[in-house]
């Protein structure tokens, strides 16, 4: 499991200079109207915006592939079955699953531009920015920091495990084994949530994150690239309907 | 156990968001200041605990938890599975942003059906009551999940009831898995830190101090 996901956040690309305020919002608008389109003429051409907006941005296509590879044999797997399944017949069912299978590639490409041109903690700030509770903002920045701690922590009681021989199969003894794998993770963790929640509190912490992070007012050039998306994402619907 | 993204329509991803945006900010209005780091703490635990993977047959499965989940962080569960959601989309392209809320339907109404469950355990009098109703909450939520995801999937069409039937039979020995686990992890929690599921009669409050 690779977390760095924001690792290509350095890039220098318009997508990258964007106000990332117009960026969520673009690329979240370039969603939606993905999620409306039922014509394969029209997904086809939601890939191709996508797939260029990766390669604009500067990603290593062989660290894309790697991500999507698993939502692709997924979203290919109704390729085999829509078309023994649909009430219209097979050239039915085949058009659907190809509609699917770009749609959903689509919107996965899409993620890389949306939140991967930013540093997290930034693309975070920003949804604080757009009115999402900052409550969940915390949450997710908290949730973030230590999951590769727990990761370790799940790792360390593996070891131990398997040093004393355990296999994993289908049957009471593995499932109730993994039950106490699971309880021990927890009980170490709430006993570090006190420790870290208490010196949370005496670094200030009073309910909110602080990031050093501050918003540059939003520049022509970020309108021209927010109006081009959502022309985009118009120009997609617009199509879906007149075919 | 996820709807990947392009299959539902775009006015079943827009209800499942209205939902989760109702739910989740109902919840979270509850969680006070100290709480918060908390459940964010106890979310990442269950995130790397959904990591595990048990072998059914041929194939393995990765656990699914949301049932114990719902024990443990009661309502605060399904702002904490949303969160969980939300990272697994952005961070490894798991899922999908646009699904994201009909996918916290499916995880987190069952999680808050097994904190209802397991707090039976108060009402009525069982032996291994923990082992007892943690089976219960742990099994049900899967069936529940099951149950939304296959509905869901028949949403997306008629081309998609046999992919709806096949995805509910699946859930079968996932439940099997997720009942024993959950009860295990319940009992040994109720044996070697108690105050952990004393939170059960205040909804959200993860421990007491």
């Amino acid at each position: 499991m690779h977390l760095a996901f924001d690792r290509f956040a350095q890039g220098d690309s318009g997508i990258h200079r964007m106000d990332t305020r117009l960026k969520l919002v673009g690329f979240g608008s370039f969603l939606v109207a993905t999620a409306w389109v039922t014509t394969w003429p029209s997904a086809f051409a939601a890939l191709a915006a996508a797939g260029f907006w990766v390669g604009y941005a500067g990603f290593p296509w062989a660290f894309v592939v790697r991500r999507i590879r698993m939502p692709f044999f997924f979203l290919s797997s109704f390729l085999m079955i829509l078309p023994f399944s649909h009430p219209d017949g097979p050239g039915a069912g085949a058009i659907q699953a190809c509609v699917i299978l770009l749609k959903g590639m689509a919107m996965i490409l899409t993620i890389f531009p949306m939140f991967g041109t930013a540093p997290l903690d930034i693309s975070m700030k920003t949804l604080e920015g757009l009115k999402v509770s900052s409550k969940f903002v915390a949450m997710i920045l908290f949730t973030f920091r230590y999951f590769s701690v727990y990761s370790d922590e799940l790792q360390t009681i593996r070891h131990v495990f398997r040093s004393r021989g355990f296999k994993p199969g289908f049957d009471l003894h593995s499932a109730r084994t993994v039950g106490y794998l699971v309880g021990s993770l927890l009980v170490r963790s709430l006993d570090q949530t006190e420790r870290i929640y208490q010196s949370m509190l005496c670094r200030g912490y009073r309910g909110r994150m602080v990031t050093l992070y501050d918003f540059s007012p939003i520049r022509r050039e970020d309108q021209y690239r927010f109006g081009l998306l959502i022309l985009i994402s118009m120009g997609l619907v617009a199509l879906d309907k007149l075919i | 156990m996820h709807i990947s993204e392009g299959i539902l329509p775009a006015m079943v991803l827009v209800s499942g968001w209205a939902v989760t945006v109702l739910i989740a900010g109902a919840t979270l209005r509850k969680v006070e200041g100290e709480d918060l780091p908390k459940m964010a703490l106890l979310t990442s635990v269950f995130f790397v605990a959904s990591l595990i993977h048990v072998p059914i047959g041929p194939v393995s499965v990765h656990l699914i938890l949301n049932g114990l989940v719902g024990v443990i962080l009661g309502y605060g569960a399904y702002p904490s599975i949303l969160l969980g959601l939300a990272l697994q989309a952005i961070l490894f392209q798991h899922g999908g942003v646009a699904v994201i809320g009909v996918n916290a339907v499916i995880m987190g109404t069952p999680a808050v059906l097994a904190y209802w469950i397991f707090g039976l355990r108060h009402v009525l009098p069982v032996r291994h009551g923990n082992v007892f109703f943690g089976f219960a909450a742990g099994a049900s939520a899967t069936v529940l999940s099951g149950v939304l995801l296959s509905l869901f999937l028949r949403s997306a069409g008629e081309a998609f009831i046999p992919v709806a039937k096949l995805a509910l039979a699946a859930h079968i020995p996932v439940m099997l898995i997720e009942g024993v686990v959950t009860a295990s992890a319940v009992s040994y929690l109720a044996r070697v830190k108690p105050e952990a599921l004393a939170r059960q009669r205040s909804p959200i409050r993860v421990t007491r101090n």
